[in-house]
């Protein structure tokens, strides 16, 4: 037996039977005879049995178990679905930049105009095919373009227009237009939205009996 | 419930099997709360904590990869979370921890006095002040004396989970249970 007090070390570890036999059986024959060993072992004794009732202490708690699965579950599509929101994003951003390119939506400064581009892409190939056949614009209004040619850019001009599905006719004088189609002359009066002449633009054009090197033609926007 | 069957209901569950998590959560959630009610002296707040504990189990049980018992696992889990909470919450100081693996467990050959019946005549007021001075407790105190005193784990596992070494856990004990003795003690308790 020593006679030596007993660490609070020693007393812990021989509680938690952490001590050789001969270390235990040291500490226990010191903590009979000394009592202020004995005490403090008495103590911590105390301390751990109120510690480990805890263990035992009868809490009402729900069942974590359904809402855990639920959670999880919910949380993995989400997860699924953000994995998706980029690839989304992206085939979104494609379609509706193809459709913007293919339309033309975009003006110059990169900004969108919604009302009137088709009119003013039209007024615009129309302008660039009068000018890229050595043509000239006698007038421009908010209907038609009225444009003069050599005789021999007409059959390019006629497949530009056409390819655009613009809508064009012959002006063989002031007021009258002759259809392609039909070979004949019509009176148009040539006002603002007057022109009443429907044309198809796939038959054969008649303006080659026109008695000019250059030719008119009026170009509906 | 053995380990074996841990490991065999969380295969199922990485399986796909994911109702078999449910077994799981029967299994530790009332060890899972306690460790957490008498870390926070909370229980709505433990009953929330419990729950991301678990949810965090089941989302990172593809990351287990059986080198030790799924409890110890779990209690890992556990006690990062409430550190983390602790953290977030700004409410305890933080434990920096280092990294060392510790020696094997000391076989039982003393009579475990905590576990006698008939020392377990406690009261209710007894109950409310030990879980007051609980709650008062440094973090690392309380940390290692929930899962030593209460819980009941080993030298190893605590180590295990708390990735320290075995003689800071002896060192931590020893501490923190004097500190509680001494509030004990001054609460005319012991």
């Amino acid at each position: 037996m020593t006679l030596k007090h007993l660490k609070f070390e020693e007393i812990s570890d021989l509680l938690d039977n952490e001590l050789s036999d001969q270390e235990k059986e040291q500490c226990l024959s010191h903590i009979t005879v000394c009592e202020v060993c004995g005490q403090e072992f008495d103590s911590l004794s105390k301390c751990l049995t109120l510690l480990s009732s805890l263990k035992n202490e009868c809490i009402v708690i729900p069942d974590f178990s359904e809402r855990t699965i639920m959670i999880c579950r919910s949380r993995e599509k989400k997860r699924l679905f953000l994995k998706a929101v980029p690839a989304i994003a992206a085939s979104v951003i494609i379609i509706f930049g193809a459709g913007f390119i293919r339309t033309g939506l975009f003006n110059e400064s990169g900004s969108y105009v919604a009302a009137n581009l088709t009119g003013h892409n039209e007024t615009q190939k129309i302008i660039e095919t009068v000018s890229n056949s050595n043509g000239r614009i006698i007038q421009i209004t908010q209907a038609y373009i009225d444009g003069e040619f050599d005789k021999n850019s007409v059959a390019a001009i006629k497949r530009v227009l056409q390819k655009n599905k613009i809508k064009h006719a012959f002006i063989v004088n002031s007021g009258m237009l002759v259809n392609p189609a039909a070979g004949r002359m019509e009176d148009v009066g040539f006002t603002l939205g007057s022109a009443s002449v429907s044309l198809n633009n796939d038959e054969n054009q008649n303006y080659a009996s026109i008695e000019s090197d250059k030719v008119r033609m009026r170009i509906f926007k | 419930m053995s380990p074996i069957n841990d490991i065999e209901i969380i295969n199922r569950v990485i399986e796909g099997d994911k109702e078999a998590f449910s077994q799981i959560v029967q299994k530790y959630q009332n060890m899972v709360f306690k460790y957490v009610y008498y870390q926070f002296n909370n229980y709505d707040e433990a009953l929330d904590i419990t729950q991301d504990i678990f949810i965090t189990v089941m989302e990172a049980l593809q990351s287990f990869r059986q080198e030790s018992k799924f409890s110890t696992w779990l209690y890992s889990i556990m006690v990062n979370h409430c550190k983390n909470y602790r953290k977030k919450m700004n409410r305890y100081s933080t434990v920096s921890l280092k990294v060392m693996k510790g020696e094997d467990e000391v076989d039982l050959q003393l009579q475990d006095y905590r576990e006698n019946p008939e020392d377990k005549v406690v009261n209710e007021d007894s109950i409310r002040i030990i879980k007051e001075e609980i709650s008062k407790l440094p973090e690392d105190f309380k940390d290692i004396l929930t899962l030593r005193d209460i819980d009941g784990l080993s030298y190893n596992e605590i180590s295990e989970i708390l990735d320290i070494n075995l003689s800071n856990v002896k060192v931590r004990i020893h501490r923190g249970r004097e500190y509680l003795k001494n509030r004990l003690h001054a609460r005319g308790l012991i």
